[in-house]
This record gives C-alpha cells, sequence and structure tokens, in this order.
C-alpha cells in the first residue's frame, strides 16, 4: 500500500468526524500557540539582553575585579603584571567615586548621588565620545559626560553643554570640571560621569583601584589571559562567559515558559488516545473490510498512526500561526506604547519566532500524535478481519 | 486449482470448543461454480474464510494454484487477498462515505494502483453491470440490487481467480435475487472465474453445477 493513500484515506476519516476531529485538533492548537509564542518570548528576551551586553564592551574585554577572600590587590604591581602578560593588549584600571551632588555652573537643578567613574590619562576606548576631543591625554580639571545623564538634568540639557563647567561635590571636597566630551547614547558608559584619575586623588587617598579591564589580542586569547588572572587570585568576567551564562539562564526559562504549553500537550495526547480508540472501535467493521480487500496489518496500523499523526501535523501547524499572530499583535501594541510614550526609538523585538521553533513545534506536534495514535492503532491492526467484518 | 488436506477450524466459546470446519478435505478446480448449502453454523462460512486467506485453519493444510496459505505471512497473505480474491458478502458493506466508483476503486487503491487507471478499471466493470449512471452514487442512494452490484464491482477490480459469495442474495428482493444470481453465473462462464456461493437457499443453490452439503463442519 502507497503511503500517500494512508495519509489521504486518515484525513478523509478526520473529515467524516468532522467535530470530533476539530475539537481534538483543538487541543493540540492550544498547546502549540501556547509553547511557541511562549518560547519566542525568551528567544525575543534573549536576543535583547545579549545585544544590550555587546554594547558594554568588545568581545576581547576582561573585567577585573577583587575577590572578597583573598588578598590580591588591584594595585599599581597588579597593573603592571597584566600589562606585561602575553595576549594583553591593554589594561585600563578605574575608581568608584560617588558624588553627593552634581550641578552645572549658571544652571539651576542639581542631581543627588551621582556615580563618578575615575579613568587615567588614556582611557582607550572604555569611552566613546559622540561629541568632543580625542583623548590622548586625560589629566587636570576636565571631565566627560555620558549624554543620558545629561537627560536626567531634562530637556535644556544638551550637547550644547560642551565647554560648560560641572560642580561635584564629596562631602566636605568638591571638584569643578570643564566639559570636554560626551559620550553616545548606544554605550553604557552614557550614564556616567567620568574624570582623571588625578581628580579622584584630589578626593581621596588612591591606594588600589575598583576594577581592572584587560584587552587581549584576539578573541582566542580571552580564555587563556582569563585563567591567568584568575591564577592572581582576582575575579575575571569575560562577556563572552556573561553571554554564555546569560544564555544558559535564558534556555532554562524557555523551559519553564514552555512547560505550560508542554503540559497541555500532554492532555491533548489523551484526547487523541480517546478519539483513535473511538475511531478503531467505530470502524471496526471497515477495518475488516479493508483486510478482506487486501490490507495487511501494517497497512491498517499506517492509517490510522498517520491519521493521529495528522491530527498533531494539522494542530501544531495551526497552534504555531495562532501564536505567531498572537504574538505580532502583542508585539504591535507594545511598540504603539512604547513609541506614544517615546520610551523606544526602534521597535523592540520581544518576542522572535526562528525557524528551529516553528519546525520543532509542528514536528513535536506531529511525532506526539504518531505515538498518542499508535497504541490505538496498533490495537485496529490486531483485530480478528472475520470477527470485525461481523459487528453491526 | 484449490485443495483443503485434513482442515480443521476449532473456536473456543466460553469453555467448550466449536469445531467450525472438521477435517476438511475438498479439491475445487479453475473455472468451477460450487454452491455450498446447509444450517447456520455448519462451517459455510469458516470455509470460505479459510479458502479467502482471512482465517487461518487450526491445522490441515490449504494450496491454492500450490501455494501453501497457511503458511504465507500476514503481508503474503494480504497479497494474496487483494489480487487473487474477490468477497461477496451479504450485507454489501460498502463504504457510505464513498460513491460507487471510489468504493469498487478501494482494492486497487490498496494495490498502490495510479488514479486514472482505478477509475478507468471501476467505470468499465460498473458500466458493464449496468451502473453506468450510478458511478458518483452513495450507497444509500442505490437499491439492494444496485449496491449488491457495485459490491460484486468491487470483488471483480483485481481481476480474481476466485469470487466467494457468502449469502449474497440474503438481504435481497426476489427480482435482485434472480438478478445477482445471473451475474454470478455469467462471470463463470464469460470470464472463467472459479466462483464459490455459500446460501442456505436451495433454489440459488441449484444454479451451480456442483453443489456441497456441510453439517457440523463436515462436508456431507
Amino acid at each position: 500500500m502507497k503511503f500517500t493513500f494512508a495519509i489521504l484515506y486518515g484525513l478523509k476519516n478526520l473529515e467524516r468526524r468532522k467535530l470530533r476531529a476539530v475539537l481534538t485538533i483543538f487541543a493540540v492548537l492550544i498547546g502549540t500557540t501556547l509553547l511557541s509564542s511562549m518560547v519566542s518570548l525568551g528567544v525575543g528576551l534573549q536576543t535583547i539582553v545579549v545585544k544590550n551586553l555587546k554594547t558594554v564592551g568588545e568581545l576581547t574585554d576582561i573585567n577585573v575585579y577583587k575577590k572578597e577572600d583573598t588578598k590580591a590587590l588591584l594595585d599599581g604591581a597588579a597593573v603592571n603584571y597584566l600589562e606585561n602578560l602575553d595576549g594583553v593588549e591593554r589594561v585600563t584600571a578605574s575608581v568608584n567615586l560617588m558624588a553627593d551632588s552634581a550641578s552645572f555652573s549658571g544652571f539651576p537643578q542639581k542631581a543627588d548621588k551621582t556615580l563618578v567613574t575615575a579613568v587615567p590619562d588614556d582611557p582607550g576606548d572604555i569611552l566613546q565620545l559622540t561629541t568632543g576631543a580625542t583623548l590622548n591625554n586625560f589629566s587636570g580639571q576636565v571631565a566627560i559626560l555620558g549624554e543620558n545623564f545629561l537627560k536626567e538634568f531634562g530637556e535644556n540639557y544638551s550637547q550644547e553643554f560642551l565647554g560648560k563647567i560641572l560642580n561635584l561635590t564629596f562631602g566636605e571636597k568638591s571638584l569643578s570640571l570643564k566639559i570636554i566630551g560626551i559620550a553616545e547614547d548606544e554605550n553604557i558608559s552614557s550614564y556616567g560621569v567620568f574624570i582623571p584619575l588625578d581628580q579622584a586623588a584630589v578626593i581621596k587617598n588612591i591606594v588600589a583601584y575598583d576594577s581592572l579591564r584587560v584587552r587581549a589580542d584576539s578573541a582566542q586569547k580571552v580564555a587563556g589571559v582569563s585563567k591567568e588572572i584568575k591564577n592572581m587570585g582576582l575575579e575575571a568576567v569575560a562577556l563572552d562567559d556573561l553571554i554564555d551564562r546569560v544564555v544558559g539562564y535564558f534556555r532554562l526559562l524557555e523551559l519553564a515558559l514552555g512547560s505550560v504549553g508542554l503540559i497541555i500537550l500532554g492532555v491533548a495526547s489523551l484526547g487523541i488516545i480517546n478519539t483513535m480508540l473511538m475511531a478503531t472501535l467505530e470502524r471496526t467493521r471497515e477495518i475488516g473490510l479493508m483486510r478482506a480487500l487486501g490490507a495487511s496489518r501494517l497497512d491498517v496500523l499506517k492509517i490510522f498512526s498517520l491519521e493521529a499523526a495528522g491530527i498533531g501535523l494539522i494542530g501544531g501547524t495551526l497552534g504555531v500561526a495562532a501564536g505567531f499572530l498572537i504574538t505580532s499583535g502583542l508585539s504591535a501594541v507594545l511598540n504603539n506604547y512604547l513609541a506614544q510614550k517615546g520610551l523606544a526609538s526602534e521597535a523592540v523585538r520581544l518576542f522572535i519566532l526562528p525557524w528551529w521553533l516553528i519546525c520543532g513545534t509542528i514536528g513535536f506536534a506531529t511525532l506526539l500524535g504518531f505515538v498518542s495514535g499508535f497504541y490505538p492503532a496498533l490495537r485496529a491492526s490486531r483485530m480478528d478481519p472475520v470477527e470485525a467484518l461481523r459487528r453491526e | 486449482m484449490i485443495s483443503l488436506q485434513n482442515v480443521s477450524k476449532i473456536y473456543k466459546m466460553g469453555g467448550a470448543e466449536v469445531r467450525a470446519l472438521d477435517y476438511v478435505n475438498l479439491n475445487f478446480g479453475t473455472g468451477d461454480f460450487v454452491a455450498i448449502t446447509g444450517p447456520s453454523g455448519s462451517g459455510k462460512s469458516t470455509l470460505l474464510n479459510v479458502i479467502g486467506g482471512l482465517d487461518r485453519p487450526t491445522a490441515g493444510d490449504i494450496f491454492f494454484d500450490g501455494l501453501l496459505l497457511n503458511k504465507l505471512s500476514d503481508r503474503e497473505i494480504s497479497v494474496y487477498r487483494n489480487s487473487r480474491v474477490g468477497f461477496i458478502f451479504q450485507t454489501f458493506n460498502l463504504e457510505p462515505t464513498l460513491t460507487a466508483l471510489e468504493n469498487v476503486a478501494l482494492p486497487l487503491l490498496l494495490s498502490g494502483a495510479p488514479k486514472k487507471m482505478r477509475n478507468k478499471a471501476a467505470g468499465e466493470i460498473l458500466s458493464w453491470l449496468g451502473l453506468s449512471e450510478r458511478l458518483s452514487f452513495k450507497p444509500n442512494k442505490l437499491s439492494g440490487g444496485e449496491r449488491q452490484r457495485v459490491a460484486i464491482a468491487r470483488a471483480l477490480i483485481c481481476r480474481p481467480s476466485i469470487i466467494l459469495a457468502d449469502e449474497p442474495t440474503g438481504n435481497l428482493d426476489s427480482m435482485a435475487r434472480q438478478q445477482i444470481l445471473e451475474i454470478l453465473a455469467s462471470l463463470n462462464q464469460t470470464l472463467g472465474v472459479t466462483v464459490l456461493l455459500v446460501t442456505h437457499d436451495l433454489e440459488a443453490a441449484s444454479i451451480a453445477p456442483r453443489v456441497l452439503r456441510m453439517m457440523d463442519g463436515k462436508i456431507l
């Protein structure tokens, strides 16, 4: 018997008991809708987070911190040692300060509690400037601001602040710094205030740095350099590691989100078993006739299990399509809202439906149908044809 | 052509054993027309079913053109049923959702014939049986006699060597009954198909040149 015949015949039988087929398919549809849209939410969130992580810095960068439980210090000696390591291109040290207030000379607004990062002469491309001078010798009473830091002061605060004076107070002490550059919006540094290390030394006695950024020659060297840093008793976090770890968490999230759909699919599977068992009982006589006309046991098994797989295939396809429509709708509503509030410059893709998810969901639903239909199909194939033909 | 040697079929009903066939020895030649009569439960239908490969004997051998039927695999005996045997039933056993043409084409579908060939063959046989106006009718739009003719067309579609008719006139009025018996006689005479006709009806049996009588699983 031809495979196509088994498929066509199975579909014809589904058509014959329309309502029951539709109800069973609907259960599969709900499960696959949930499964595909929840996992697509996970994939979307993961993509957004990874994309943002990548703006934090280069893949060749390793952030180095002091560990709580070791005596290793992030001091000048450590910087020297790291700079001479094989595979290290550059080491940039920084010190974090908390200013009690920040304001601009000649302007009334004031910001409380501002994070100030002190960086050495040559901060490399920790800072990416949209406006202002290139940094060869970052020292003296100067500062670089992030675009988003400026926005916190209000709409009137824009890039025209280049050249204005920034006043920072630290308890009794204070700094008045000329703004020589503004860091662009895309970069994480756009939220901060950056000052030269010599200015930080005015505020406090610097014994050690708070963090280092070590840049490797190439991405291949990152793992080796990270290991060396860890051997020194320091904490090394490469962006690559971080992304890997984040992706790992998102896999768990996708599984958790998808499990609701999986549970519903489990229930749908019981529905398929029930539907197919009913079908084999109702069609006992027909099974007998098919056998008399030359169908083997295997043919009967094929007809019924392919029919059940058809339920899965149809339900899965419709489910993924429904999931796509629903998530597209939600996405449109969300982006509309964000655009109205002026919160997003570009559309946010909260749901992403990749090909592997489409094919995987439909394939899984089809397999589920096949497996669920297998026992009823096996029972049908084992019927005695003589008995079956006698059945009313 | 067909040879049964010491064929027995034993059913278990409750605790008791029923001998539906009791050491049957029988031979049929190609082109034979044989009527089998006997009371209910005498084993007539069981005899047809074991010859048709729908049932397997408990003991004994059945040869069909030298083929030992009781040793064939399920797949092999299915091919045998499809290509060599045509069953005709008392209750017609037509698929209610299929048209007359589709019902007749069903055995060819099972053997994997292409659609064009199936429809052509089914149309020709139905026309030969005087049903050319009924090709697209579903069974519930056909009279009893017409339904049985559709069933005969289905039995003939794969050009079988043997037709096994189990009470084919049992559900028909006298006119339709006469017509069906004439068709069976004519396909035996014109096509040379072997026909085994199981019937209660002694008058119907009398159209066959050879009549066997069964009782308690034995040929009398």
